[in-house]
């Protein structure tokens, strides 16, 4: 609790050491919103467009860790 | 985005690519898409907001992270006045600081790593952004138009 009232936002960082892999979908759907704001002659299916990248990188993110995990965890431990 | 066609051409826009320097998504109000200007603005600006949110201000930090700078530095002045505020306004604590102004929580690990990421995200994108500018695409409307 003292530590929640001491907290001053942008002078102290945010208390998500345990959470911190929550940060990319924010941080997924920042860079889509800019980069497809830049990207897209035609901003009608804007919104629609950034939703569907941010899931893509999120996506992409989760296989390359779920990989990681299979061949780290589970080959390469059988193979050593 | 529908293929480059050869009648799509490009003008070149200093005055633009100025203003995109100075504030993200700026540079597109000088090309009149004022859309466009918020969406590129809200997001390299939350980018950063997000950012210096998580890791504190002590992500960016010309002095020891100056790989980082090099990236974070595209967002312009915005970055330096952070880089600013940091080191000049808020310090870290440690020998020198005896300012009365509150010192700044120094972030560590993870939380530090994100923060520092998204805002050099926001210089990369901010990067492309100012290129976009300085070299804007003119699309022919009456092609948009055709079937």
């Amino acid at each position: 609790m003292s530590t929640l009232l001491a907290y001053t936002p942008f002078l102290d960082p945010l208390p998500l050491h345990d959470w911190w892999w929550w940060t990319i979908i924010p941080m997924a759907f920042g860079v889509s919103v800019a980069y497809k704001a830049v990207r897209l002659a035609d901003l009608r299916d804007f919104w629609r467009q950034a939703l569907v990248m941010t899931v893509q990188i999120v996506g992409t993110l989760i296989g390359l860790a779920a990989g990681a995990f299979v061949l780290i965890e589970l080959i390469a431990t059988r193979l050593g | 985005m529908p293929p480059q066609t050869d009648t799509q051409r490009e003008v070149f826009s200093p005055l633009a690519g100025l203003l995109a320097v100075l504030l993200p998504g700026l540079g597109y109000l000088a090309h009149g898409e004022r859309q466009r200007a918020l969406l590129v603005g809200g997001g390299i600006l939350g980018l950063i907001f997000f950012g210096v949110l998580v890791g504190g201000i002590n992500v960016v930090d010309r002095a020891n992270d100056g790989w980082w700078f090099l990236l974070q530095g595209a967002n312009g002045p915005i970055a330096f006045l952070l880089d600013y505020l940091h080191r000049g306004v808020f310090p870290t604590p440690g020998a020198g600081h005896f300012s009365s102004t509150p010192a700044a929580t120094p972030s560590l690990a993870k939380v530090n790593e994100v923060g520092t990421l998204s805002v050099a995200l926001a210089g990369l994108l901010n990067a492309i952004a100012i290129l976009d500018c300085l070299f804007h695409p003119v699309r022919d409307r009456r092609e948009e138009r055709a079937p």
